[in-house]
């Protein structure tokens, strides 16, 4: 399991414990999508073959992937829907709201679905 | 004397980066004012009403991003001041030249009323605290 599978696991006991709450669980939400952000994006520049994925945010990241020619777009999708439900609640964040506990959780569980991520479009 | 001060909450959205501006606003130049959550990375605003509230008092919080109290070099602040409890404890282990802890409550996910009771106790606290080191 890798060191960001590890940390998101963590994060949803200790929120569900209610060990973390309200901005501190904002905080460990920000952390957690940073570093699925960068790993999304390795992931990115070898299957859309971009070189500068890494400038790119998770959004902008997810429309590449929606837009590129794929022969298995069944697994490409479910790719593309785990990292949507874990930019959703982290646009809210920072777009200035608070949102749900229910709302983080869903997204860290969310990171959880998405690890490891594929090493090409289509496999799994 | 006191010449660098940090404000340090959990998220670094709403109670600490409210407290530096706050703190920033009454100590002018004279002062480094900073504020740091204790796990939250970089990037992130600070909460629409905490913006708002600070807006209210004549204070612009519209440029914060969050940064995690790991990325600062913690020796450098005269004052550390934990924004509540939970925070000092996990403060404590870094052995700071000095560490005050207050206790005001995470207001995420209130209303912006709650917001301003938010504000209001960060301002009483401060008070208290710019009168015993200035």
């Amino acid at each position: 399991m890798s060191s960001l599978a590890q940390y998101v696991e963590e994060a949803i006991r200790r929120i569900s414990a209610g060990d973390v709450q309200g901005s501190h669980a904002a905080g460990v939400y920000n952390k957690a999508a940073n570093q699925f952000e960068k790993e999304f994006a390795a992931y990115v520049s070898v299957v859309a073959r971009i070189p500068n994925a890494g400038n790119l945010t998770l959004g902008q990241l997810i429309h590449r992937l929606e837009t590129m020619p794929n022969p298995h777009p069944s697994q490409l999708a479910a790719v593309v829907a785990n990292a949507k439900a874990v930019n959703d609640p982290w646009k809210r964040l920072k777009h200035r709201d608070d949102p749900p506990m229910e709302e983080l959780l869903g997204g860290l569980r969310a990171i959880v679905r998405a690890l490891p991520l594929p090493q090409k479009a289509g496999t799994t | 004397m006191v010449r660098a001060l940090l404000f340090v909450c959990s998220g670094n959205t709403c109670r600490s980066p409210m407290a530096a501006a706050a703190a920033a606003a009454r100590l002018g130049s004279s002062v480094t004012v900073r504020s740091a959550g204790i796990e939250c990375d970089e990037g992130l605003p600070a909460a629409g009403f905490a913006v708002q509230v600070m807006q209210e008092r004549g204070i612009d919080l519209s440029k914060h991003e969050s940064t995690d109290v790991a990325d600062l070099s913690l020796q450098e602040f005269d004052l550390v001041v934990a924004l509540d409890p939970s925070v000092g404890r996990q403060l404590a282990r870094f052995g700071l030249k000095r560490l005050e802890e207050w206790d005001i409550e995470d207001p995420y996910g209130g209303t912006v009323e709650t917001y301003r009771a938010t504000a209001n106790a960060i301002e009483r606290a401060l008070s208290t605290l710019l009168s015993a080191i200035q």
